[in-house]
């Protein structure tokens, strides 16, 4: 046999490579399955990692089959395997916590939050509005430095095991000023604050908790038919000289984003050190303390009444807009095609007339949010994707499954049952522990 | 006849148009009419205050020399123009006093002898301010019944009093002040009480309705038409209602056909028509504009033919009857809110673009002579303005230009001024304004660069040494930082004076930007920078400069000026606020929907066209026009919409959620109730001269009519496709593969460390294993699969993985941890490991613990995974003595298996055939020879020793850990 192809290889690693290859076409072939078949799927799936035979054989009865059911077997694998914390949920969190939805971004405060809410059985809506926060049992997590998160990493911290739960407003508050009710889960973290209240006008913020937790960009929910009264002066009403670019489009999102948007107006990424460098950047909720003039002479980024001042820029793009005073919001999305959401919130008081909620802060829109029935089908949809490895959009028969768990765990409105994610998890896992 | 204002007498009312709260300043009650100031930010004191601060009265002249150039500019705009027709018939047609004689400036001598002026100071903002006193000629005269043209109210007192309230709004408007800020006041009229209409709209596309506009009006259009109304015209003329394509055409043309109409009860068209008011129509038959053919008439039947059907084929539509709605209001009907109150003392250009139509843009300045703007690709936008698109220009002849010239270089300062849009802010040297011979010279430029604005300036030092040249190069810019130029309406204005040296204002705001030529007492040759070196031979251009395609600037301008003097911050802020373009009130009755003791109840809005496809809504209020009206109970106001031609429509409805109380502690007789600061902007639909506006309210009083809207439709779910759409299975991502090759090898796993820290940052770093490991992870963990998606599996991808599991292997096989490997091959020769007598029992010794792991093979209960490959077939992959087939009826398809291949040189010796892949190529012929195909001595020596036997043993794990069967999940 001649290969021209092979004439040269001569190494080590050239020679392994060539079995790699062959062992690839091997590799690739799906067999049919069985009880232990589902194990090892479900275990691979959950832990991203491969079972020993022990493990594999400690569900499985002397006929090979389980011992328990399926969502039993996934939800034992869930609580007895860390890799599933250090792995899978550190991975499937941390797209969310920057606006390159990059994976590789090191382990922060808000994916350390989410592994533990999930690791410790909380209802997961409380990650949007929650005094909540998770650090490493030992070190020094800070408000202006991620280098604690970062030394979990590098040092190969077992997360499983060694995260604590504490409050943001203990961990970070003699910095932030963040009292117990500024606090809004991950939409208060570093991490999130770094990545959605740098610059900008805050809006970030609303955008990414929708695309993150509502599995929305905004796009698909313009509704340029709601009242644009809360259109904040920033936003030209006749870009280029075309105001029917705003009448059609711009504020299908402005009407709804810049009502809920208000809920973030006191907070303000504190540019610590360099303008690129955010390594030492840090979340910054007004105190009041400071302040003596609407024109921010004290330069410390908010006006008399407490407000960011991104929230009033360019105010001569449109100077008849909403002026920002207060860091009430209001969901417009109540109504009209977007109810479609679901929106259950119980702590939400509603307009009796025109039936739109309003809050006031973070806290609150925190809690809108969550007690929605699309935040519910997010989360199970984010696991399903994650778990059986395809859309869960595509057949009726995963649309149906979606929507049971997440009725199961978030109840039928998005306001009910445990918000447990370990449950969805385990009954997402059982549903596609056999090949499709 | 009142020959005294006193408070008990006038009702003095405070609204302004331009402040969000500063409504009214000077109210003069009679019947149902009310005053607006139109400008002015101070809150005014009583009018006894102001009466007790009045200095001088009656008889006093103007300083006519002081005011000369604008004072009779204003005479003629504020007093002139307006009474021309009241009583131009007589003394404008010689009876005296001619004060409206064709001659302006004779009418001004006239006029100026009966006005009386009261020159007092403002309590508010100390500023000396004018007024016409209420004894002057003309009010006395108007209070007589002097031919007042007034006749609708009470009685004739109160028609005389109407008469003389609004010849005191002209006096006052011209007499007002002409520096520093001034007040105007503008009469409310109540408009005709009527209920919205049933009206036609107009179909979204040409070929909507039955006969369409693209076959009926359109073809004509094309006809007759488009050897100018089209862009492809060798003369082309905006607007472009001709083009071929009828959509195009359509949205030009909608303005241009009037078609809400009724035909008398024979279905005559009469001819108080507004059909017959189409301007398509008018320009035809009463004008004569190109007609078609030798006979107008028979042309504008033609066209009234096709408007008639056109409009016949589009269904009537009424108002909801269950709405809570006001009477209607149109733009026609609205009090303007005329402007004026610009800062002009020292403007000597002036384009307000409001001509509309026509290929020339007039300087409306009255300083002679005009600098005409002779417009070139531009389009016309209401509201007043230019679209400069590409191409487009508008421009004054150097001769027309020379004034500039002259009355700049008299004065040694200058400001340039404009309300502009920009089409983007991706633009960069763009010429807005320009006073320029082309070839980079200027004597001035207002320009863009993306988000700055440019001002480049000619001017010299006392000794005539240039400070800046006029090109590109001496120009100066807004920061970059502060994006002050936007792609939205802004007002602009660049001021130069050899003192300050160049600024620039955006919005009424100082940019702040230190001019480097910026005087500088130690500095003499910047002292007192000259225009001196400003060239006669330039002209104005708006848009781009001759000649350079790269200065083109894209964008709208809505009004332009050029002063001889630095305006003050004062005057810029003036200007800002007073804003740009044609401003109304518009007047919703609510008296009838409120009843008994609600007469004369209007919701005022001020409304301006604020671009070619909206109106701005701003502001409503909630007035009463009857003197001294309070409310008598608590009105409540709820969910304010604002309908178009009988339709609510969808979109910009920002009182929708409007909850207000008006009641006697909010409302005042003098300033009624602001309902709400906002303002909003609603589509335009037949223009401004066709469009009907109303008001409906969810709760206006008493009546309630609360909107419920439908719930959404849940979207139809697609159904299934035939066939699954992705892989079921997938590849471990990053983490995974390195916590998966950690628990299959026992390794410690590999973690992300910081390369740039020691020892990794080292020139020459001394690894230990788990160190090796971590650089090795680091380095390459960004090249591993990011995602599960096998589909999206790459060639580097599993080279990454490959080097992974090598360094995994290295570390594994290196320390054996827990005996992994049978210690004894591992301290083996490989010459005498892998010989023939000890080949088996070897190779399954580097083989088998390593594939079983990975394969979750359990031979103590026979079970194996069924979805993972049959282990025999690897493991006789990796260490089969005998040669390989893949598939046994494919030839070329054996090959020799991995421990074979390494080790049989060193069993067999030199001469013996090498491994294929081991043969090596010496260019001396194409084929294999056998001294490329056997062992030499090199060959021997690689594969003999302990060090042979490890490197097997590492082949062999990296072979497997980095395969299909560890990846896949």
């Amino acid at each position: 046999m001649k290969c021209n192809n092979q004439k040269s290889a001569t190494s080590l690693s050239k020679l392994a490579s060539q079995s790699l290859l062959l062992l690839s076409i091997v590799g690739s072939n799906v067999a049919m399955a069985g009880d232990r078949e589902d194990v090892a799927r479900m275990y691979g799936r959950l832990t991203g990692t491969i079972p020993t035979n022990t493990v594999l054989d400690s569900y499985l009865n002397g006929s090979g089959n389980m011992t328990q059911t399926p969502e039993q077997v996934a939800r034992d694998i869930i609580d007895n395997t860390p890799a599933f914390y250090n792995v899978t949920l550190k991975n499937f969190a941390a797209p969310w916590t920057n606006e390159a939805q990059d994976i590789f971004v090191p382990l922060n405060d808000y994916t350390a939050t989410v592994i533990g809410v999930v690791r410790d059985d909380l209802d997961f809506r409380r990650i949007l509005w929650d005094n909540i926060i998770y650090t490493g049992s030992s070190g020094n997590p800070a408000a202006d430095s991620n280098v604690h998160y970062e030394q979990l990493e590098t040092n190969g911290t077992d997360l499983y095991t060694d995260l604590v739960v504490n409050q943001q407003s203990t961990v970070y508050g003699a910095q932030t000023k963040l009292t117990a009710n500024d606090t809004a889960g991950v939409m208060t973290s570093r991490a999130g604050a770094v990545a959605f209240y740098s610059g900008g006008t805050n809006r970030a913020m609303f955008r990414f908790t929708l695309m993150n937790h509502l599995c929305t960009d905004l796009e698909p929910i313009k509704d340029i038919s709601r009242v644009p009264d809360r259109v904040r002066r920033d936003v030209s009403r006749s870009p280029g000289g075309d105001s029917r670019i705003f009448m059609n489009a711009c504020v299908g999102c402005h009407a709804g984003m810049d009502g809920m948007s208000g809920a973030f107006a006191k907070y303000e990424l504190d540019k610590n050190g360099t303008a690129d460098d955010p390594s030492d950047d840090y979340l910054r909720y007004d105190d009041f303390a400071s302040n003596d003039a609407e024109t921010d002479t004290d330069k410390n980024g908010f006006d008399a009444n407490g407000i960011a001042l991104k929230y009033n820029i360019n105010p001569n793009n449109f100077k008849h807009g909403y002026v920002t005073t207060d860091d009430s919001w209001i969901n417009y999305w109540r109504n009209g095609t977007n109810k479609l959401i679901v929106w259950s919130n119980p702590t939400a008081v509603i307009d009796p007339e025109n039936f739109y909620s309003t809050g006031n802060g973070a806290k609150s829109l925190g809690q809108e949010l969550a007690n929605t029935r699309a935040f519910a089908t997010c989360q199970v949809k984010k696991v399903f994707k994650n778990i059986c490895l395809r859309d869960p959009d595509v057949f009726a028969a995963d649309r149906a499954q979606v929507e049971s768990i997440a009725t199961s765990h978030f109840g039928a409105d998005g306001s009910g049952g445990d918000g447990n994610m370990k449950g969805v998890f385990a009954k997402v896992a059982a549903f596609c522990r056999t090949p499709q | 006849m009142r020959t005294s204002q006193t408070s008990k007498e006038f009702k003095t009312f405070h609204l302004s148009i331009f402040g969000r709260s500063n409504w009214v300043r000077l109210f003069i009650a009679f019947g149902i009419t009310m005053v607006l100031s139109a400008c002015g930010d101070n809150p005014a004191g009583t009018a006894a205050d102001r009466e007790a601060n009045i200095t001088s009265t009656n008889n006093q002249a103007p300083n006519v020399g002081e005011l000369k150039t604008n004072d009779s500019r204003k005479f003629k705009t504020e007093f002139y123009d307006p009474m021309m027709n009241y009583c131009g018939t007589c003394h404008g047609a010689g009876q005296s006093p001619e004060f409206l004689a064709a001659n302006v400036a004779a009418a001004y001598s006239q006029a100026i002898q009966f006005v009386n002026i009261e020159t007092y100071i403002d309590p508010v903002d100390s500023l000396e301010k004018h007024r016409s006193a209420n004894d002057s000629i003309f009010l006395t005269k108007a209070d007589e019944g002097h031919n007042c043209w007034i006749t609708n109210q009470p009685t004739e007192q109160d028609n005389y009093d109407a008469c003389e309230a609004q010849i005191k709004t002209y006096l006052d408007a011209w007499i007002g002040g002409s520096e520093g800020t001034s007040e105007r006041d503008i009469v409310l009229v109540a408009p005709p009480i009527r209920d919205p209409g049933a009206t036609r709209t107009f179909p979204e596309f040409a070929t909507n309705g039955s006969p369409s506009f693209a076959t009926s009006v359109h073809p004509l259009l094309v006809a007759n038409c488009q050897s100018c109304h089209s862009e492809t015209s060798a003369t082309p003329q905006a607007p472009f209602f001709a083009n071929d394509d009828a959509q195009t055409s359509y949205e030009a043309a909608k303005s241009k056909m009037n078609i809400d109409f009724e035909l008398d009860g024979d279905g005559v068209i009469t001819e108080e028509s507004p059909l017959r008011q189409s301007r398509f129509i008018v320009r035809l038959r009463d004008e004569f504009h190109n007609c078609f053919s030798t006979d107008c008439d028979a042309d504008a039947d033609a066209m009234q033919a096709q408007i008639l059907a056109f409009a016949q084929g589009i269904a009537v539509q009424a108002i909801d009857p269950t709405l809570i709605a006001s009477k209607a209001s149109n733009l026609v009907e609205a009090t303007i809110a005329s402007g004026g109150q610009r800062h002009e003392s020292h403007t000597i250009a002036l384009w307000e673009f409001s001509e509309g139509q026509g290929s020339i843009a007039y300087d409306t300045s009255g300083v002679p002579d005009p600098t005409n703007l002779n417009l070139s690709n531009v389009e016309w936008i209401l509201g007043n303005g230019i679209d400069i698109k590409n191409g487009g220009f508008a421009q004054a002849y150097t001769q027309e230009s020379r004034k500039l010239y002259d009355f700049i270089r008299a004065s040694g300062e200058y400001s340039i001024e404009a309300w502009i849009i920009p089409a983007n802010v991706t633009q960069e040297n763009a010429s807005i304004m320009s006073f320029t011979g082309g070839g980079g010279f200027r004597n001035f430029t207002m320009g863009q660069t993306m988000y700055n604005y440019d001002f480049i300036n000619l001017s010299t030092d006392s000794d005539g040494n240039a400070i800046t040249d006029g090109t590109d190069a001496t120009k100066y810019m807004t920061d970059p930082d502060d994006e002050n130029l936007q792609a939205a309406l802004q007002h602009v204005v660049m001021t130069y004076d050899p003192v300050n040296g160049r600024k620039i204002f955006v919005n009424g705001v100082d940019t702040a930007v230190e001019d480097a030529t910026e005087a500088d007492a130690n500095d003499p040759n910047v002292l007192g920078g000259l225009l001196n070196d400003w060239s006669t031979s330039f002209g104005l251009y708006l848009g781009r400069e001759p000649g350079n395609s790269n200065t083109q600037w894209l964008g709208k301008i809505r009004l332009a000026a050029v002063h001889n003097r630095a305006l003050t911050q004062e005057q810029i802020t003036q200007n800002y606020e007073v804003g740009v373009g044609q401003k109304y009130f518009l007047l919703f009755s609510v008296a009838e929907r409120l009843g008994t003791g609600y007469e004369n109840s209007f919701i005022v809005f001020e409304v301006q066209q604020y671009d070619n496809y909206a109106y701005l809504f701003n502001q409503p209020k909630f007035v009463n026009l009857t003197e001294g009206w309070t409310p008598p109970a608590p009105i409540t106001i709820k969910g304010m919409r604002i309908g178009v031609n009988s339709t609510e429509v969808v979109q910009g409805q920002a009182f929708g959620h409007m909850n207000v109380v008006v009641d006697d502690t909010s409302y005042t007789s003098a300033d009624g109730q602001i309902l709400s600061d906002l303002g909003t902007i609603i589509e335009l639909q037949k223009g401004p001269a066709a469009d009907e506006f109303f008001l409906t309210f969810e709760q206006l009083g008493g009546l309630t009519n609360n909107l419920v809207e439908d719930d959404p439709v849940l979207p139809t779910a697609p159904a299934d496709p035939s066939e699954a759409v992705s892989s079921d299975i997938g590849v471990r991502t990053f983490d995974e593969i390195n916590e998966t090759m950690s628990l299959i090898t026992g390794i410690t796993k590999a973690v992300k460390v910081d390369l740039s820290q020691s020892p990794y940052s080292d020139a020459n770093p001394v690894f230990n294993n788990q160190q090796q490991l971590n650089n090795t992870f680091t380095k390459y963990r960004q090249a591993l699969p990011a995602i599960s998606n096998i589909e999206a599996y790459l060639p580097s991808h599993q080279m990454a993985v490959a080097q992974l599991a090598l360094n995994y292997c290295d570390v594994l096989v290196d320390t054996n941890p827990g005996g992994f490997y049978n210690a004894t091959t591992l301290a083996t020769a490989a010459e005498t490991a892998f010989d023939a007598g000890n080949f088996s029992t070897n190779s399954s010794n580097v083989i088998t613990p390593i594939v079983e792991r990975v394969l979750n093979v359990n031979t103590s209960n026979s079970r194996t995974l069924l979805t993972q490959p049959n282990e025999s077939v690897i493991e006789n992959m990796l260490g089969s003595n005998v040669t390989q087939t893949l598939d046994a009826g494919v030839a070329n398809t054996d090959y020799t298996s991995l421990v074979k291949c390494m080790t049989t040189c060193g069993v067999n010796g030199v001469g013996t055939p090498r491994c294929e892949i081991y043969w090596t190529d010496d260019n001396t012929n194409d084929v294999f020879d056998a001294s490329e195909q056997n062992c030499d001595a090199a060959d021997v020596t690689n594969q003999t020793g302990v060090a042979r036997t490890l490197q097997v043993a590492k082949a062999v794990c990296a072979s497997v850990l980095g395969s299909a069967t560890m990846l896949i999940k």
